[in-house]
């Protein structure tokens, strides 16, 4: 008995922390995000060139250089997927953000690179962004909580979702 | 000599060594309790400021933490343009474009524009080096990417035994037929000048070492070693000295005070 309870104890915390899955890398596969963005299927991609002054109003919500020059999206009426990376400390996180009708219908990180701070890929996250619109000063409509121990990549997910929306609203004013 | 005499005398001995010794643990140590106070109070706010995400690339300080370039993953060249992979970390001449990367496959130059293949995904730069866009290969072609090569002002890319054609610009790629494929040159690999190699491999290492990381491997001693380790251990048992030495010598000269008040007090 006393062997058993030695087991759970010297076993427990490295399962608590090890969760299942909960490693950072590939989640989702892009073109599966964009599949299940569009159940009818999937459209062409286009691009948006991100110059002028669509690219300052990015770089203030990204805080640094933008690195592209145009980015590649998925549009269907009124419906839109955009694929971005963004660092959270030192690499790239792929995140998908499906924006439907000026507000956000869903986000996932499609990958996810670094040792900490995976905790963003759970629903228990992600969902916070559902119905999540820009205000005037460029911000999300709603306070966004964090996750202790993954500060950074919580803020570089809430920054694409801000992205994302500011490129959907010029998709739709640009036409 | 009584015995309170001898007593005294020996007190006054402990006094005047313990004063000494003070005074000179205390002049050794100014320079260690500088250096690890300003790089714990560095140590504390390295992400906040950064120092986790700035680079040091003296090659002496490099040499001595034994970081070394790994040699070329696989490189390819296209006109004067050179598509370089070392360990995880991909290069368009002098300029890293990605990281993270595990297998290159081509490039293919159609000036202004130049694609790099590697085997998840596609990067458009400008010839300059600028990103133009980067895409998941998963999208839109058969799995990881074999090959890159060119067919006049097309890119064309095979991947799980299909063949992609690109628009002039880029923008898409799209199924092509085998049969097309007259006039069609693929990228191969071949290996970097020395005098390139030796610039990448320069810029691999400068990236391999934080000022957080050195900054800690200060504030610990690791910098020299286990030298450095001991040094510091020795550094901390003398400020345990040191605070032992003051309270003690405090708590002496506070009771020499209260005892001249006492005799003060009862002449009076």
């Amino acid at each position: 008995m006393w062997r058993l309870l030695l087991a759970i104890l010297l076993l427990a915390p490295g399962a608590a922390f090890a969760g299942p899955g909960g490693e950072a890398g590939r989640y989702i596969e892009t073109d599966e995000y964009i599949s299940s963005a569009f159940p009818g299927g999937s459209p062409a991609p286009r691009t948006l060139w991100v110059s002028g002054e669509l690219r300052d109003a990015v770089e203030r919500v990204l805080g640094h250089r933008f690195a592209a020059l145009r980015v590649r999206y998925w549009h269907e009426g009124a419906r839109s997927v955009w694929i971005l990376d963004e660092i959270g400390k030192e690499l790239p996180i792929t995140i998908g953000v499906t924006v439907a009708d000026g507000a956000i219908d869903n986000v996932r990180v499609l990958e996810f690179r670094e040792s900490r701070g995976w905790e963003v890929r759970y629903p228990f996250f992600t969902d916070q962004f559902v119905d999540a619109r820009l205000e005037d000063d460029g911000h999300l409509d709603r306070r966004i909580d964090g996750i202790t121990g993954a500060t950074l990549s919580v803020a570089a997910v809430t920054r694409i979702a801000r992205v994302a929306l500011l490129l959907d609203d010029t998709i739709k004013t640009t036409g | 000599m009584t015995l309170s005499r001898r007593q005294a005398n020996g007190n006054a001995r402990l006094r005047i060594w313990l004063r000494r010794g003070h005074r000179w643990l205390g002049v050794v140590l100014v320079l260690f309790v500088l250096l690890l106070g300003v790089s714990g109070i560095a140590l504390n706010h390295a992400s906040d400021w950064g120092l986790d995400r700035r680079h040091l690339d003296w090659p002496w300080l490099l040499d001595a933490y034994g970081i070394q370039a790994p040699a070329p993953t696989a490189s390819f060249a296209d006109g004067d343009l050179r598509a370089t992979l070392i360990g995880e970390r991909l290069f368009l001449d002098d300029q890293e474009i990605a990281e993270g990367v595990t297998g290159l496959a081509g490039i293919a130059t159609l000036d202004p524009l130049v694609l790099v293949a590697t085997k998840d995904a596609l990067y458009v730069l400008t010839t300059a080096g600028e990103l133009v866009e980067s895409m998941d290969a998963a999208v839109g072609m058969s799995g990881s990417i074999d090959r890159v090569g060119r067919h006049g002002r097309r890119a064309v890319v095979e991947s799980g035994g299909k063949f992609y054609r690109s628009d002039p610009d880029m923008t898409q790629f799209e199924r092509w037929d085998a049969d097309q494929q007259g006039g069609l040159q693929w990228s191969a690999a071949t290996p970097p000048a020395a005098a390139e190699l030796a610039v990448l491999q320069t810029l691999y290492r400068g990236r391999g070492l934080t000022v957080e990381r050195v900054l800690a491997d200060v504030h610990s001693g690791r910098i020299f070693a286990s030298t450095g380790t001991l040094i510091m251990d020795a550094v901390a048992v003398f400020m345990i000295v040191l605070s032992l030495s003051g309270f003690v010598l405090w708590l002496q000269h506070s009771r020499r005070e209260a005892e001249l008040e006492r005799r003060n007090g009862r002449r009076r």
